[in-house]
């Protein structure tokens, strides 16, 4: 590329640079090779938990391997397409990429397949679709143009709940608990984030708390819902006593996973080399449950590493945040960075059994296109906003 | 105003924070299940694998159309050898354990080899730790001698296990194949074709059955149940510590297949077919004459109406029991070995034969069409006075034999007709089984007509349409087509190599020689019945049906529809009502016909009341007795016929001699009513224990009477 930009600094003073000798400027490369480091890694361990037992008579099965090879390449070609984009220019194309959002998470209550108990997915041609993942950056888009317009100051909040509430109703019918709970998180933190003020956040996180207590005590809940708190409350011991096979269900997985993930110990068993693993012992290991391949095989040091990639990656996209200089991107990767953080808290706190069972994809790692690609595409738009954060020609 | 203007970089922190806390708290989980509590979740790991045990569903039963079980599924006891137990013995220990069990098994009254039990073990397909059956259905007394001496046969249980079983022993042996022990090849196959995700799918493991031939091949699908999955956790011992019950899924059983034969009629079938060739064996060739071996052959039967497959025995046959416990390779080397007449080998579907002069009603449809006979007949003769009649004088004399050479060049085609010259119209020729007719209308119609395929092949197109040189459509695997010749064959076959002319020599006594059903014309005996019932539905070619319906095995306490065969027509060939009624006048002919070639066969048949329409088949083979073929179909004087019927008898001389009393052997208890009604082996013992029992009696009541 030799074409030349134009930044604006922050003193106003137009600097030009060329690209070749500025890249860095506009790249932040330690986000990027977290975020390659991660999906290589993500790759590894798919592979392991799906390649199946291996003899003469049956080889490798390789399907799932080059399916989230193909994922990954497809994943980073739409994050360096984000990256370029210009979101902002692309706000009055919000509201349509809502509306065709909320058609898809009420289609897919229509004519969607049921995979595990949810109907959330789309089936087209041997793949599968599940709408509520690409729908997180949607609706993180369609908040933060909401949330950093002044024009419309009490209504804001208002407006924002108002469009949450759509498709995270839509999305609980399916019913999927786990991609619900994300978006709550998202929607939270980008409240909290925005400039409303500090006590309507208190109130409003009282009434939210107040909700969530109540849908607890009620029939809201499905009975695996409820299983699956009941199993994260109580013993193992206090299980077995109630003799529910829906509950030892339950129960099997979480605690499958902590042994894998202990049998690991500091180094780990060494990559394809988990036993527990091997054996299929912990069920959706390719997906929900990946981290636990990753504490089996890859250890302390492995597993560790893993989180600090990830805890770099989120310190990289705060400083985004932090450098951004406008509302609305600010409000974007605030909203990708909640995603990230939940995601990653939630599904790696499950496999070692700090959380409860609820089924989230561990961003970039857990099988799975329509995730792995909303991963990416989220990180595109991060790195965007790190593109432009001296660009002052759209400001909010 | 509910705006904070100056909400980002503080926000900002505290998310920090608040992300700072949750990933210390990752941390410290990890460091708590791996750094601190690793040894205990590592005992605990090493104590713990899943192993997932497969159980074989029973196969679905084959019925006949009446819902007579012809193939059954029974319980087994079969003594298995532990291969992981055997790692810990050395080499010396082995062979004296085995040959211990080997002597063990045979005086409980199986016979067993040592060899046989170190092949079994040996076998490649066995994993290291599989648990092998070394002996199928021993006596259940093994169970008590080997549990009695753990010690002295470590790692051999007895267990039982489900095998075929056939009530009615070799009945109908070729159509319903025989099941084997899944190959390496077979099993990749198979599971690639299945989607392991489906829970109803039909995975193989390496121990399990799949049906090699017949109708448990074809079938397979259908009569494979879906397996059961238990799931055990083990410790790495390998004992069992729990059955994780919740993920277990129970086998469910295979599709029961109702066939179309009716096995009364089977077997009359098989017992005539076996009897017919024991006395074409028992009589004696003219001086000269090649032997009548009378070793082999086919009698077969279908339903005109629909296709339905009624009867089918290939002599000679096998024993599917023979394989329930695995079949030696010497064993299975007689079955197929020509020198016993491959008994393997079901020859109504792979047995190719010159239909000899059943094939003249194909040629007279075919003449018909192509203009040869009636008024405006391109043959000189046939419109001469007496439209469509010829004159047999016993032998043809053709002057333009190969036209290529010389036009003074005249071959001779000779008839076993030595009586006075005669005239024949189509249908009387047919009864009378006369040469000359069809060699007149081959030689002269080849001479008028233009070449090809459209012109002089006319004959080969009629064949064609019957279903000749194609498969039948049968639902069995491994038919063969047999071979309409023409000049394209001619060429394939030379290209090929094979020895014989190319289509540039095709030459009127090949068409001649055609005509009569002779030369280098083959038809299975599938395809000859399947042509026969065209012409007794009126010109409707079926596909033969082997199945009638499968009856599918409940799902959650519902039944499933059956799933039902109709008639599938091939093709209507539209015959003119005219032109077949010519040919139904000569096949019921041939039985009363003054010269009619079945006539004394069949005399004393109930022909007034139940009509039969046939045609006999003497197909000349080069250096051995003639092929005996008789096809016909019945009743046609009560509507439309409901069975055609051939048999094909090899080198056994006369069609009228040995084919012909065989099929009528076979018609007259149907014509009668009177089939009689086929014994299972449990039925046949418990008669004869009647009938040992009542003659003690009898004896007892004698002796008293003596007193």
């Amino acid at each position: 590329m030799t074409t030349v930009h134009t930044f604006d600094g922050p003193t106003g003073a137009r600097i030009r640079q060329d690209d070749d000798e500025r890249w860095w400027f506009v790249v932040d490369p330690i986000l990027i090779a977290c975020a390659v480091f991660i999906t290589a890694l993500g790759i590894l361990l798919v592979y392991s938990a799906t390649r199946g037992p291996v003899s003469a008579v049956q080889p490798a099965d390789t399907s799932f391997l080059e399916r989230q090879v193909f994922f990954a390449v497809v994943g980073l070609g739409c994050a360096f397409g984000a990256a370029m984009v210009d979101v902002r220019r692309l706000r009055s194309f919000t509201a349509l990429g809502y509306v065709g959002l909320v058609g898809l998470l009420a289609g897919v209550l229509l004519i969607g397949v049921d995979i595990n108990g949810a109907q959330a997915w789309y089936s087209v041609g041997g793949f599968t679709f599940q709408p509520s993942e690409p729908g997180k950056i949607i609706m993180i888009i369609s908040l933060a143009a909401v949330l950093a317009t002044p024009s419309i100051p009490l209504g804001r909040l208002l407006i924002t709940l108002g469009l949450a509430a759509i498709p995270v109703g839509l999305i609980l019918l399916q019913p999927d608990m786990g991609t619900v709970l994300v978006y709550a998180v998202v929607v939270a933190a980008m409240i909290m984030l925005s400039e409303i003020r500090g006590r309507v956040i208190v109130l409003l996180a009282i009434v939210a708390l107040t909700v969530i207590v109540g849908a607890f005590q009620s029939d809201v809940l499905a009975e695996f819902q409820q299983d699956r708190l009941t199993v994260f409350l109580l013993s193992e011991s206090e299980i077995d006593a109630l003799d529910n096979p829906n509950l030892e269900r339950v129960a099997y997985n979480a605690e499958q996973s902590q042994i894998a993930i202990g049998n690991g110990g500091l180094g780990g068993q060494g990559l394809f080399q988990g036993t527990q693993t091997g054996s299929d012992l912990v069920p959706f290991q390719e997906t929900d449950w990946i981290f636990s391949v990753a504490g089996e095989e890859l250890g302390f040091r492995g597993a560790g590493l893993l989180l600090g990639v990830y805890a770099l990656l989120l310190f990289r996209m705060w400083r985004i945040a932090l450098l951004a200089t406008d509302r609305y991107d600010r409000l974007i990767v605030v909203g990708v960075m909640a995603m990230f953080l939940f995601q990653i808290f939630q599904s790696t706190g499950m496999a070692m059994g700090m959380m409860p069972v609820t089924g989230i994809p561990l961003p970039m790692v857990s099988y799975g296109g329509s995730s792995m690609i909303t991963s990416l595409v989220a990180l595109g738009l991060v790195l965007g906003v790190h593109r432009r954060r001296y660009d002052f020609t759209e400001r909010t | 105003m509910v705006v904070d203007d100056d909400a980002g970089p503080f926000r900002l922190r505290i998310f920090a924070f608040v992300a700072l806390v949750l990933f210390g708290a990752l941390f410290t989980r990890l460091w708590y299940l791996q750094g601190i509590e690793a040894e205990a979740f590592q005992a605990e790991a090493e104590s713990l694998v899943l192993r997932q045990v497969f159980e074989e569903a029973p196969r679905g039963r084959i019925l006949d159309r009446n819902g007579r079980v012809i193939v059954d599924n029974k319980v087994v006891d079969v003594v298995t050898v532990d291969k992981a137990v055997l790692e810990e013995m050395t080499e010396d220990e082995q062979l004296e354990m085995f040959h211990r069990l080997a002597t063990a098994i045979s005086r409980s009254g199986r016979l067993t080899k040592l060899e046989s039990i170190v092949d079994e073990v040996s076998r490649v397909q066995h994993g290291r730790f599989d648990v092998v059956p070394v002996a199928v259905d021993v006596d259940p007394s093994l169970l008590v001698y080997l549990g009695e001496r753990p010690d002295a046969f470590p790692g051999v249980a007895v267990a039982s296990r489900t095998v075929r079983s056939y009530p009615f022993g070799p009945l109908a042996a070729h159509l319903l194949g025989y099941v084997g022990p899944v190959t390496l090849a077979e099993l990749q196959s198979a599971n690639a074709r299945i989607d392991a995700d489906d829970p109803g799918a039909k995975m193989y493991q390496l121990s399990d059955e799949i049906g090699k031939t017949g109708v448990e091949r074809v079938f397979e699908d259908v009569l494979r149940g879906v397996p059961g999955v238990r799931y055990l956790e083990v410790d790495n011992r390998g004992e069992v510590i729990r059955e994780r019950y919740e993920y277990n899924s129970a086998p469910i059983p295979g599709a029961d297949l109702y066939l179309t034969i009716d096995v009364d009629l089977q077997a009359l079938t098989e017992e005539q077919l076996a009897e017919q060739l024991a006395a074409v064996r028992r009589r004696d060739a003219a001086p000269g004459e090649p032997d009548f071996v009378g070793a082999a052959g086919c009698a077969m039967a279908t339903d005109p109406r629909n296709g339905d497959l009624l009867a089918m025995a290939s002599f000679p046959t096998y024993d599917p029991r023979e394989f329930v416990n695995g079949i030696s390779f010497a064993e299975f080397e007689l079955l197929t070995s020509p020198e016993n007449y491959a008994p393997i080998l079901n020859r109504c579907i792979q047995g190719t034969y010159a239909p000899g002069s059943t094939f003249k009603v194909i040629t007279g449809l075919a003449a018909e069409e192509a203009g040869l006979l009636g008024e405006d007949s391109i043959i000189p003769e046939a419109n001469n006075g007496s439209p469509g009649r010829l004159e047999d004088t016993g032998t043809y004399f053709y002057s333009r034999c190969r036209d290529d050479f010389d036009a003074a060049d005249t071959c001779e085609f000779g008839s076993t007709y030595t009586g006075r010259p005669r005239t024949v119209g189509l249908s009387e020729a047919i009864s009378v089984s006369s040469d000359v007719f069809f060699y007149k209308l081959a030689g002269e119609g080849f001479w008028q007509l233009p070449q090809g395929p459209e012109g002089d092949e006319w004959i080969q197109a009629k064949a064609r349409e019957f279903g000749l040189g194609a498969g039948t459509g049968i639902q069995l695997p491994y038919e063969r087509t047999g071979a309409v010749p023409d000049r394209d064959y001619f060429d394939l076959l030379a290209d090929q190599g094979v020895f014989l002319r190319d289509g540039s020599q095709w030459f009127p006594g090949d068409t001649i020689n055609l005509s009569i059903g002779q030369g280098e014309l083959l038809v299975t005996p599938a395809q000859l019945t399947n042509a026969y019932a065209t012409i007794g539905n009126g010109g409707l070619l079926h596909q033969i049906n082997v199945a009638h319906r499968i009856v599918h095995p409940e799902v959650d306490g519902v039944q499933p529809p059956d799933t039902t065969f109709g008639p599938r027509v091939l093709r209507d060939l539209e015959i003119p009502a005219d032109q077949l009624a010519q040919i139904d006048e000569g096949l019921r002919g041939v039985l009363t016909h003054p010269q009619g070639t079945a006539r004394s066969v069949f005399d004393g048949f109930p022909n007034g009341f139940w009509t039969v329409a046939g045609k006999t088949g003497t197909a000349e083979v080069n250096g051995k007795a003639d092929s005996s073929l008789f096809a016909a179909y019945g009743p046609t004087n009560q509507g439309e016929p409901e069975i055609a019927i051939t048999a094909v008898l090899e080198e056994s001389g006369f069609g009228a001699s040995a084919a012909a009393p065989l099929v009528r052997s076979i018609l007259e208890p149907i014509a009668l009513d009177e089939v009689p009604r086929a014994r299972t082996f449990d039925e046949i013992d418990r008669l004869e224990f009647e009938q040992i029992s009542d003659a003690a009696e009898t004896d007892e009541a004698d002796g008293g009477g003596d007193e």
